[in-house]
Protein backbone atom coordinates (compact mmCIF):
# COMPACT_ATOMS: atom_id res chain seq x y z
CA UNK A 1 0.00 0.00 0.00
CA UNK A 2 2.13 2.74 -1.13
CA UNK A 3 0.57 5.89 0.36
CA UNK A 4 1.06 3.72 4.20
CA UNK A 5 3.73 5.90 6.01
CA UNK A 6 7.26 4.18 5.80
CA UNK A 7 8.13 5.62 9.31
CA UNK A 8 5.16 3.82 10.91
CA UNK A 9 5.74 1.16 12.94
CA UNK A 10 4.70 -2.05 12.40
CA UNK A 11 1.45 -2.28 14.13
CA UNK A 12 1.35 -5.08 17.07
CA UNK A 13 -1.78 -4.65 19.21
CA UNK A 14 -0.13 -7.32 22.16
CA UNK A 15 2.84 -4.78 22.36
CA UNK A 16 0.62 -1.71 23.13
CA UNK A 17 -1.73 -3.71 25.25
CA UNK A 18 1.07 -4.81 27.20
CA UNK A 19 2.49 -1.16 27.76
CA UNK A 20 -0.16 -0.13 28.69
CA UNK A 21 -0.86 -2.46 31.61
CA UNK A 22 2.76 -1.99 32.45
CA UNK A 23 2.04 2.15 32.42
CA UNK A 24 -1.51 0.87 34.37
CA UNK A 25 0.89 -0.70 36.85
CA UNK A 26 3.51 2.41 37.65
CA UNK A 27 5.86 1.69 35.23
CA UNK A 28 6.66 5.36 33.99
CA UNK A 29 9.10 4.01 31.40
CA UNK A 30 6.17 2.32 29.17
CA UNK A 31 5.13 6.07 28.58
CA UNK A 32 8.24 6.55 26.58
CA UNK A 33 7.90 3.62 24.67
CA UNK A 34 4.18 4.55 23.59
CA UNK A 35 5.69 7.79 22.96
CA UNK A 36 7.74 6.38 20.56
CA UNK A 37 4.94 4.20 18.54
CA UNK A 38 2.37 6.70 18.06
CA UNK A 39 3.27 10.29 18.57
CA UNK A 40 3.80 10.80 15.01
CA UNK A 41 0.27 9.52 14.22
CA UNK A 42 -0.82 11.79 17.61
CA UNK A 43 1.81 14.53 16.10
CA UNK A 44 0.99 14.31 12.48
CA UNK A 45 -2.99 14.61 13.47
CA UNK A 46 -2.45 17.48 15.58
CA UNK A 47 -0.61 19.52 12.98
CA UNK A 48 -3.16 18.65 9.97
CA UNK A 49 -5.77 19.63 11.64
CA UNK A 50 -4.57 22.62 13.40
CA UNK A 51 -2.22 23.93 10.93
CA UNK A 52 0.79 25.01 13.32
CA UNK A 53 3.52 23.40 15.16
CA UNK A 54 3.10 25.21 18.70
CA UNK A 55 -0.53 24.33 18.68
CA UNK A 56 0.42 20.92 17.62
CA UNK A 57 3.00 20.46 19.94
CA UNK A 58 0.64 21.44 22.84
CA UNK A 59 -2.07 19.35 21.90
CA UNK A 60 0.52 15.99 21.54
CA UNK A 61 1.46 17.12 25.17
CA UNK A 62 -2.21 17.03 26.31
CA UNK A 63 -3.04 13.77 24.52
CA UNK A 64 -0.35 11.60 26.05
CA UNK A 65 -0.79 13.13 29.74
CA UNK A 66 -4.08 12.32 29.29
CA UNK A 67 -2.81 9.21 28.30
CA UNK A 68 -1.25 8.62 31.49
CA UNK A 69 -3.56 10.21 34.06
CA UNK A 70 -6.86 8.76 32.94
CA UNK A 71 -7.86 5.20 32.45
CA UNK A 72 -10.46 6.08 29.65
CA UNK A 73 -8.67 3.03 26.89
CA UNK A 74 -10.67 0.31 27.27
CA UNK A 75 -7.94 -2.66 25.55
CA UNK A 76 -10.73 -5.01 25.52
CA UNK A 77 -13.18 -2.75 23.46
CA UNK A 78 -10.05 -1.90 20.55
CA UNK A 79 -6.48 -0.72 19.39
CA UNK A 80 -4.92 2.04 21.38
CA UNK A 81 -3.83 3.50 18.57
CA UNK A 82 -7.50 4.31 17.06
CA UNK A 83 -8.22 5.11 20.04
CA UNK A 84 -5.37 7.95 20.18
CA UNK A 85 -6.47 9.14 16.50
CA UNK A 86 -9.85 9.43 17.01
CA UNK A 87 -8.88 11.34 20.76
CA UNK A 88 -6.50 13.36 18.82
CA UNK A 89 -9.06 14.46 16.43
CA UNK A 90 -11.42 15.28 18.21
CA UNK A 91 -9.75 17.65 20.56
CA UNK A 92 -8.20 19.08 17.70
CA UNK A 93 -11.20 19.96 16.34
CA UNK A 94 -12.33 21.19 19.52
CA UNK A 95 -9.76 23.65 19.72
CA UNK A 96 -10.34 24.70 15.86
CA UNK A 97 -13.69 25.48 16.82
CA UNK A 98 -12.77 27.28 20.09
CA UNK A 99 -10.34 28.99 17.63
CA UNK A 100 -12.89 30.06 15.73
CA UNK A 101 -15.57 31.19 18.32
CA UNK A 102 -12.88 33.16 19.67
CA UNK A 103 -12.06 35.07 15.98
CA UNK A 104 -15.96 35.98 16.04
CA UNK A 105 -16.35 36.97 19.67
CA UNK A 106 -13.12 39.20 19.12
CA UNK A 107 -14.60 40.90 15.41
CA UNK A 108 -18.33 41.40 17.67
CA UNK A 109 -16.39 43.26 20.28
CA UNK A 110 -14.36 44.90 18.09
CA UNK A 111 -17.36 46.16 15.80
CA UNK A 112 -16.15 45.21 12.93
CA UNK A 113 -18.30 44.50 10.25
CA UNK A 114 -15.62 44.07 7.31
CA UNK A 115 -17.13 41.04 4.84
CA UNK A 116 -15.03 38.48 6.30
CA UNK A 117 -13.64 35.22 4.30
CA UNK A 118 -15.18 31.88 4.99
CA UNK A 119 -13.24 30.38 7.78
CA UNK A 120 -11.37 26.51 6.99
CA UNK A 121 -14.31 24.58 7.13
CA UNK A 122 -13.01 20.94 8.65
CA UNK A 123 -14.52 19.28 5.75
CA UNK A 124 -11.80 21.44 3.38
CA UNK A 125 -9.41 19.90 5.57
CA UNK A 126 -10.72 16.60 5.40
CA UNK A 127 -10.46 16.68 1.76
CA UNK A 128 -7.18 18.35 1.67
CA UNK A 129 -5.53 15.53 3.90
CA UNK A 130 -7.06 12.80 1.47
CA UNK A 131 -4.54 11.33 -1.09
CA UNK A 132 -6.60 10.59 -4.62
CA UNK A 133 -5.66 6.80 -4.28
CA UNK A 134 -7.85 7.04 -0.82
CA UNK A 135 -10.55 9.39 -2.21
CA UNK A 136 -10.78 6.60 -4.92
CA UNK A 137 -11.34 3.93 -2.97
CA UNK A 138 -13.62 5.88 -0.58
CA UNK A 139 -16.22 5.73 -3.64
CA UNK A 140 -16.59 1.72 -3.73
CA UNK A 141 -18.09 2.35 0.14
CA UNK A 142 -22.17 2.76 0.26
CA UNK A 143 -22.84 6.29 1.07
CA UNK A 144 -23.61 5.24 4.78
CA UNK A 145 -20.42 3.63 5.55
CA UNK A 146 -18.35 6.37 3.96
CA UNK A 147 -20.52 8.98 6.21
CA UNK A 148 -19.94 6.72 9.48
CA UNK A 149 -16.61 6.71 8.92
CA UNK A 150 -16.05 10.29 8.00
CA UNK A 151 -18.03 11.02 11.57
CA UNK A 152 -15.94 8.35 13.66
CA UNK A 153 -12.67 9.52 12.21
CA UNK A 154 -12.99 13.01 10.92
CA UNK A 155 -15.71 14.41 13.04
CA UNK A 156 -13.98 12.65 16.23
CA UNK A 157 -17.73 11.28 17.31
CA UNK A 158 -18.13 8.08 19.38
CA UNK A 159 -20.76 5.50 17.69
CA UNK A 160 -23.13 6.12 20.08
CA UNK A 161 -22.85 10.05 19.34
CA UNK A 162 -23.34 8.66 15.46
CA UNK A 163 -26.45 6.52 16.43
CA UNK A 164 -28.52 9.12 17.97
CA UNK A 165 -27.27 12.29 14.85
CA UNK A 166 -28.43 9.68 11.67
CA UNK A 167 -31.39 8.01 14.30
CA UNK A 168 -30.04 4.51 13.44
CA UNK A 169 -29.86 1.64 15.87
CA UNK A 170 -26.15 1.36 17.52
CA UNK A 171 -25.79 -2.17 15.76
CA UNK A 172 -26.44 -1.20 12.50
CA UNK A 173 -23.67 1.63 12.88
CA UNK A 174 -21.27 -1.07 13.88
CA UNK A 175 -21.84 -3.64 11.27
CA UNK A 176 -21.62 -0.34 8.90
CA UNK A 177 -18.50 0.87 10.06
CA UNK A 178 -16.88 -2.47 9.82
CA UNK A 179 -18.25 -3.66 6.68
CA UNK A 180 -16.56 -0.30 5.17
CA UNK A 181 -13.28 -0.83 6.68
CA UNK A 182 -12.90 -4.21 5.04
CA UNK A 183 -14.59 -3.07 1.89
CA UNK A 184 -12.09 -0.21 1.87
CA UNK A 185 -9.00 -3.18 2.68
CA UNK A 186 -10.00 -5.00 -0.42
CA UNK A 187 -9.74 -2.17 -2.39
CA UNK A 188 -7.17 -0.37 -1.29
CA UNK A 189 -4.90 -3.94 -1.44
CA UNK A 190 -6.35 -4.71 -5.10
CA UNK A 191 -5.00 -0.89 -5.89
CA UNK A 192 -1.44 -2.10 -4.31
CA UNK A 193 -1.39 -5.09 -5.93
CA UNK A 194 -2.19 -3.63 -9.84
CA UNK A 195 1.04 -1.37 -9.06
CA UNK A 196 3.18 -3.96 -9.82
CA UNK B 1 3.59 -16.18 0.82
CA UNK B 2 -0.02 -17.17 0.04
CA UNK B 3 -1.97 -15.81 3.26
CA UNK B 4 -5.46 -17.38 3.37
CA UNK B 5 -7.76 -14.81 4.10
CA UNK B 6 -9.55 -15.53 8.21
CA UNK B 7 -13.25 -16.52 7.89
CA UNK B 8 -15.82 -13.85 7.84
CA UNK B 9 -16.46 -14.18 11.95
CA UNK B 10 -13.07 -13.17 12.51
CA UNK B 11 -13.02 -10.34 9.87
CA UNK B 12 -15.68 -8.99 11.66
CA UNK B 13 -14.05 -9.57 14.96
CA UNK B 14 -10.84 -7.87 13.94
CA UNK B 15 -12.64 -4.99 12.34
CA UNK B 16 -13.84 -4.40 15.34
CA UNK B 17 -11.35 -4.33 17.42
CA UNK B 18 -9.36 -1.88 14.92
CA UNK B 19 -12.84 0.47 14.71
CA UNK B 20 -12.37 0.25 18.59
CA UNK B 21 -15.86 -1.03 19.43
CA UNK B 22 -15.91 -4.45 20.28
CA UNK B 23 -18.68 -5.51 23.07
CA UNK B 24 -17.34 -7.33 25.86
CA UNK B 25 -18.74 -10.59 24.59
CA UNK B 26 -16.74 -10.08 21.25
CA UNK B 27 -14.06 -8.90 23.18
CA UNK B 28 -13.71 -12.04 24.62
CA UNK B 29 -14.33 -14.44 21.56
CA UNK B 30 -11.43 -12.40 19.53
CA UNK B 31 -9.29 -13.09 22.71
CA UNK B 32 -9.89 -17.22 22.19
CA UNK B 33 -9.52 -16.86 18.52
CA UNK B 34 -6.04 -15.31 18.89
CA UNK B 35 -5.19 -17.84 21.54
CA UNK B 36 -6.20 -20.64 18.68
CA UNK B 37 -4.68 -18.71 15.45
CA UNK B 38 -1.90 -16.04 16.79
CA UNK B 39 -1.60 -15.13 13.03
CA UNK B 40 -4.68 -13.12 13.48
CA UNK B 41 -2.83 -10.34 14.64
CA UNK B 42 -1.42 -9.95 10.87
CA UNK B 43 -4.69 -9.10 10.19
CA UNK B 44 -5.10 -6.78 12.79
CA UNK B 45 -1.64 -5.06 11.68
CA UNK B 46 -2.60 -4.65 8.07
CA UNK B 47 -6.73 -3.84 8.95
CA UNK B 48 -5.15 -0.65 11.04
CA UNK B 49 -2.54 -0.03 8.39
CA UNK B 50 -6.04 0.68 5.84
CA UNK B 51 -7.33 2.56 8.82
CA UNK B 52 -4.79 5.17 8.87
CA UNK B 53 -4.00 5.31 5.28
CA UNK B 54 -7.79 6.82 4.55
CA UNK B 55 -7.71 8.45 8.12
CA UNK B 56 -4.45 8.64 9.75
CA UNK B 57 -1.15 11.11 8.82
CA UNK B 58 2.00 10.99 10.54
CA UNK B 59 4.72 13.65 11.34
CA UNK B 60 8.13 13.06 13.20
CA UNK B 61 7.04 15.29 16.57
CA UNK B 62 10.03 17.62 17.63
CA UNK B 63 13.28 15.95 19.35
CA UNK B 64 12.28 17.85 23.01
CA UNK B 65 8.57 17.26 23.15
CA UNK B 66 9.23 13.46 24.45
CA UNK B 67 11.61 14.85 27.03
CA UNK B 68 8.83 17.80 28.06
CA UNK B 69 5.98 14.65 28.39
CA UNK B 70 7.94 12.50 30.65
CA UNK B 71 9.17 15.45 32.66
CA UNK B 72 5.66 16.49 32.82
CA UNK B 73 4.04 13.72 33.94
CA UNK B 74 6.79 12.65 36.50
CA UNK B 75 6.06 15.70 38.38
CA UNK B 76 2.00 15.33 38.43
CA UNK B 77 0.61 15.00 41.88
CA UNK B 78 -1.67 12.55 40.56
CA UNK B 79 0.04 9.42 38.77
CA UNK B 80 -1.13 6.67 36.79
CA UNK B 81 -0.95 4.49 39.25
CA UNK B 82 -2.89 6.04 42.23
CA UNK B 83 -6.29 4.53 39.94
CA UNK B 84 -8.04 1.62 40.57
CA UNK B 85 -6.64 -0.98 37.99
CA UNK B 86 -7.93 -2.70 35.38
CA UNK B 87 -9.32 -6.13 34.75
CA UNK B 88 -7.44 -8.25 33.23
CA UNK B 89 -7.90 -7.27 28.97
CA UNK B 90 -7.79 -9.11 25.97
CA UNK B 91 -4.41 -9.34 24.73
CA UNK B 92 -3.14 -9.27 27.93
CA UNK B 93 0.85 -10.62 28.16
CA UNK B 94 1.71 -12.10 31.88
CA UNK B 95 3.65 -8.93 32.86
CA UNK B 96 5.74 -8.77 36.49
CA UNK B 97 4.41 -6.73 39.00
CA UNK B 98 6.06 -3.46 39.64
CA UNK B 99 7.17 -1.66 42.94
CA UNK B 100 6.80 1.20 41.15
CA UNK B 101 2.75 2.01 43.36
CA UNK B 102 4.85 2.90 46.28
CA UNK B 103 7.68 4.86 44.89
CA UNK B 104 4.87 6.81 42.97
CA UNK B 105 3.44 7.57 46.22
CA UNK B 106 6.86 8.70 47.49
CA UNK B 107 7.43 10.99 44.39
CA UNK B 108 3.76 12.67 44.58
CA UNK B 109 4.87 13.64 48.11
CA UNK B 110 7.59 15.35 46.73
CA UNK B 111 5.32 16.89 43.86
CA UNK B 112 5.93 20.69 43.95
CA UNK B 113 5.33 23.66 42.49
CA UNK B 114 7.53 22.30 39.60
CA UNK B 115 4.01 19.65 38.48
CA UNK B 116 2.58 22.89 36.41
CA UNK B 117 5.35 24.32 34.72
CA UNK B 118 4.37 23.36 31.53
CA UNK B 119 1.10 24.79 31.87
CA UNK B 120 2.58 27.65 33.32
CA UNK B 121 4.62 28.28 30.44
CA UNK B 122 1.99 28.21 28.15
CA UNK B 123 -0.07 30.89 30.18
CA UNK B 124 2.56 32.84 30.35
CA UNK B 125 3.50 32.75 26.65
CA UNK B 126 -0.13 34.11 26.25
CA UNK B 127 -0.30 36.31 29.10
CA UNK B 128 2.75 38.15 27.71
CA UNK B 129 0.67 39.33 24.34
CA UNK B 130 -1.31 41.34 27.15
CA UNK B 131 1.56 43.34 28.95
CA UNK B 132 1.62 46.56 26.59
CA UNK B 133 -2.06 46.89 27.24
CA UNK B 134 -1.66 48.27 30.99
CA UNK B 135 -4.49 47.75 33.04
CA UNK B 136 -5.09 44.31 30.96
CA UNK B 137 -2.36 42.96 31.76
CA UNK B 138 -2.63 43.54 35.34
CA UNK B 139 -5.82 41.97 35.24
CA UNK B 140 -5.07 38.85 33.27
CA UNK B 141 -2.33 38.36 35.77
CA UNK B 142 -4.57 38.03 38.81
CA UNK B 143 -6.41 35.85 36.76
CA UNK B 144 -3.64 33.84 35.98
CA UNK B 145 -2.66 33.63 39.39
CA UNK B 146 -5.94 32.70 40.76
CA UNK B 147 -6.23 30.33 37.99
CA UNK B 148 -3.05 28.50 39.68
CA UNK B 149 -4.15 28.70 43.02
CA UNK B 150 -7.76 27.02 42.05
CA UNK B 151 -5.76 24.10 39.75
CA UNK B 152 -2.99 23.92 42.33
CA UNK B 153 -6.03 22.81 45.38
CA UNK B 154 -7.73 21.04 43.35
CA UNK B 155 -5.31 18.87 42.11
CA UNK B 156 -4.20 18.28 45.88
CA UNK B 157 -7.72 17.12 46.91
CA UNK B 158 -7.13 14.51 43.76
CA UNK B 159 -4.06 13.93 44.97
CA UNK B 160 -5.38 13.12 48.46
CA UNK B 161 -8.41 10.78 46.82
CA UNK B 162 -5.99 9.21 44.91
CA UNK B 163 -3.63 8.34 47.96
CA UNK B 164 -6.87 6.44 49.57
CA UNK B 165 -7.73 4.62 46.59
CA UNK B 166 -4.30 3.24 46.56
CA UNK B 167 -4.39 3.19 50.50
CA UNK B 168 -7.64 0.79 50.03
CA UNK B 169 -5.87 -1.67 47.61
CA UNK B 170 -3.01 -1.92 49.44
CA UNK B 171 -5.47 -2.84 52.59
CA UNK B 172 -7.22 -5.41 51.45
CA UNK B 173 -6.30 -7.71 48.77
CA UNK B 174 -7.84 -7.37 44.86
CA UNK B 175 -10.14 -10.63 46.06
CA UNK B 176 -11.73 -8.53 49.22
CA UNK B 177 -12.44 -5.65 46.59
CA UNK B 178 -16.07 -5.61 45.03
CA UNK B 179 -16.34 -3.77 41.79
CA UNK B 180 -19.03 -2.67 40.02
CA UNK B 181 -19.61 -1.27 36.24
CA UNK B 182 -22.80 1.03 35.79
CA UNK B 183 -24.64 0.78 32.79
CA UNK B 184 -27.67 2.48 31.39
CA UNK B 185 -31.04 1.11 32.61
CA UNK B 186 -32.63 -1.00 29.52
CA UNK B 187 -35.64 0.88 29.59
CA UNK B 188 -33.48 4.33 29.56
CA UNK B 189 -35.36 6.57 26.97
CA UNK B 190 -32.90 6.92 23.86
CA UNK B 191 -32.47 10.74 24.77
CA UNK B 192 -31.59 9.85 28.31
CA UNK B 193 -28.81 7.73 27.18
CA UNK B 194 -25.48 7.56 28.96
CA UNK B 195 -22.74 6.92 26.93
CA UNK B 196 -20.04 7.82 30.22
CA UNK B 197 -18.96 4.77 32.63
CA UNK B 198 -19.04 4.97 36.55
CA UNK B 199 -16.91 1.68 38.17
CA UNK B 200 -17.82 1.70 41.75
CA UNK B 201 -14.90 -0.68 43.60
CA UNK B 202 -15.93 -1.53 47.53
CA UNK B 203 -13.69 -2.23 50.22
CA UNK B 204 -16.70 -4.19 52.47
CA UNK B 205 -14.48 -4.55 55.83
CA UNK B 206 -13.46 -0.72 55.76
CA UNK B 207 -16.76 0.45 54.29
CA UNK B 208 -15.05 2.51 51.78
CA UNK B 209 -15.09 3.08 48.10
CA UNK B 210 -13.48 4.76 44.91
CA UNK B 211 -15.89 5.96 42.22
CA UNK B 212 -14.32 6.15 38.86
CA UNK B 213 -16.62 8.11 36.44
CA UNK B 214 -15.53 8.65 32.44
CA UNK B 215 -17.40 10.18 30.57
CA UNK B 216 -20.41 11.48 31.83
CA UNK B 217 -21.87 15.23 30.95
CA UNK B 218 -21.07 17.92 32.92
CA UNK B 219 -24.27 19.14 34.81
CA UNK B 220 -25.21 22.75 35.45
CA UNK B 221 -24.73 24.48 39.24
CA UNK B 222 -28.13 23.42 40.37
CA UNK B 223 -27.60 19.49 39.45
CA UNK B 224 -25.50 16.92 40.61
CA UNK B 225 -25.04 13.40 40.64
CA UNK B 226 -26.16 10.44 42.92
CA UNK B 227 -24.53 7.57 44.05
CA UNK B 228 -27.30 5.17 45.47
CA UNK B 229 -27.70 1.78 47.49
CA UNK B 230 -30.92 0.29 46.91
CA UNK B 231 -31.75 -2.35 49.63
CA UNK B 232 -33.57 -5.54 49.62
CA UNK B 233 -37.17 -5.17 51.73
CA UNK B 234 -35.75 -5.74 55.35
CA UNK B 235 -32.46 -4.83 54.89
CA UNK B 236 -30.83 -3.36 58.56
CA UNK B 237 -30.83 -0.58 57.51
CA UNK B 238 -32.87 3.20 57.10
CA UNK B 239 -33.97 4.14 53.69
CA UNK B 240 -36.34 6.40 51.94
CA UNK B 241 -39.10 5.80 49.95
CA UNK B 242 -37.57 3.59 47.01
CA UNK B 243 -35.60 1.36 49.06
CA UNK B 244 -32.43 3.89 48.40
CA UNK B 245 -29.80 4.60 50.56
CA UNK B 246 -27.31 7.80 49.62
CA UNK B 247 -23.71 7.22 49.43
CA UNK B 248 -22.46 10.72 47.68
CA UNK B 249 -23.32 13.35 45.32
CA UNK B 250 -20.41 14.76 43.02
CA UNK B 251 -19.79 15.89 39.99
CA UNK B 252 -17.44 15.51 37.28
CA UNK B 253 -14.96 18.10 35.45
CA UNK B 254 -15.10 19.51 31.93
CA UNK B 255 -13.96 15.88 30.30
CA UNK B 256 -16.93 14.15 32.04
CA UNK B 257 -14.24 12.38 34.72
CA UNK B 258 -14.31 12.38 38.16
CA UNK B 259 -13.03 9.89 40.82
CA UNK B 260 -13.67 10.47 44.17
CA UNK B 261 -13.34 8.27 47.31
CA UNK B 262 -16.20 7.46 49.48
CA UNK B 263 -18.07 6.15 52.48
CA UNK B 264 -20.44 3.24 51.81
CA UNK B 265 -23.34 1.99 54.85
CA UNK B 266 -22.95 -0.64 56.59
CA UNK B 267 -25.47 -2.47 54.41
CA UNK B 268 -22.33 -3.00 52.24
CA UNK B 269 -20.72 -5.83 54.86
CA UNK B 270 -23.40 -8.10 53.60
CA UNK B 271 -23.51 -7.39 49.98
CA UNK B 272 -26.72 -9.85 49.39
CA UNK B 273 -28.99 -7.18 51.02
CA UNK B 274 -27.64 -4.81 48.36
CA UNK B 275 -29.96 -5.00 45.66
CA UNK B 276 -28.62 -2.29 43.09
CA UNK B 277 -25.90 0.89 42.67
CA UNK B 278 -27.40 3.32 40.64
CA UNK B 279 -26.47 6.90 39.78
CA UNK B 280 -29.27 10.03 39.38
CA UNK B 281 -29.11 13.77 38.66
CA UNK B 282 -30.70 15.30 41.12
CA UNK B 283 -31.13 19.00 42.93
CA UNK B 284 -27.84 20.06 44.14
CA UNK B 285 -29.80 21.30 47.24
CA UNK B 286 -31.62 18.94 48.28
CA UNK B 287 -30.05 15.44 46.57
CA UNK B 288 -31.67 13.20 49.36
CA UNK B 289 -35.38 13.96 48.10
CA UNK B 290 -34.28 11.30 45.26
CA UNK B 291 -36.63 12.47 42.23
CA UNK B 292 -35.06 11.17 39.57
CA UNK B 293 -34.98 8.11 37.53
CA UNK B 294 -31.20 6.30 37.43
CA UNK B 295 -29.16 6.96 34.35
CA UNK B 296 -26.80 4.19 35.01
CA UNK B 297 -27.02 1.06 37.47
CA UNK B 298 -26.07 -1.80 38.47
CA UNK B 299 -28.46 -5.05 39.61
CA UNK B 300 -26.63 -7.45 42.02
Amino acid sequence: MGSVSANRPEYNPQIDTDLWLALRRGQAEALGKIYDRHAGLVYGISYKVLGNTQEAEDLTQDIFIKLAERATYDPDRGSLRTFLMILTRSRAIDRVRSRQSTQRSKRVWQADYVPESPPLSIDAMVQAEKSEQVKRALTHLSSEQQQILHMAYYEGLSQSAIAKKLSTPLGTIKSRARRGLLTLRKILQSDSQNDY
Amino acid sequence: MIRLMPSETDQNLIAGYILGDLSPEEGRLLKQRLLVEPALSDEMTALQAVLETAYGTESTPPAHLKDNILAAVANRPTPLWAVPQPQPNLLQAPLPQSSAQREGREGREEASAEETRPRRARTRQAASRWLPYGFSAAAAILVFALGIQNYTLRQSVQALQADLATELASRSGPEAMLTFALDAPENAPVIDEQTGEVTITVDPAQLEAVLNAQGLQPLSEEKVYALWAVVREGAFVTTDAKNAVLIATFNVDGDGQQTQAVAVPSVFQNVADVKAIAITIESAIAPQQHQSSPILIHQL
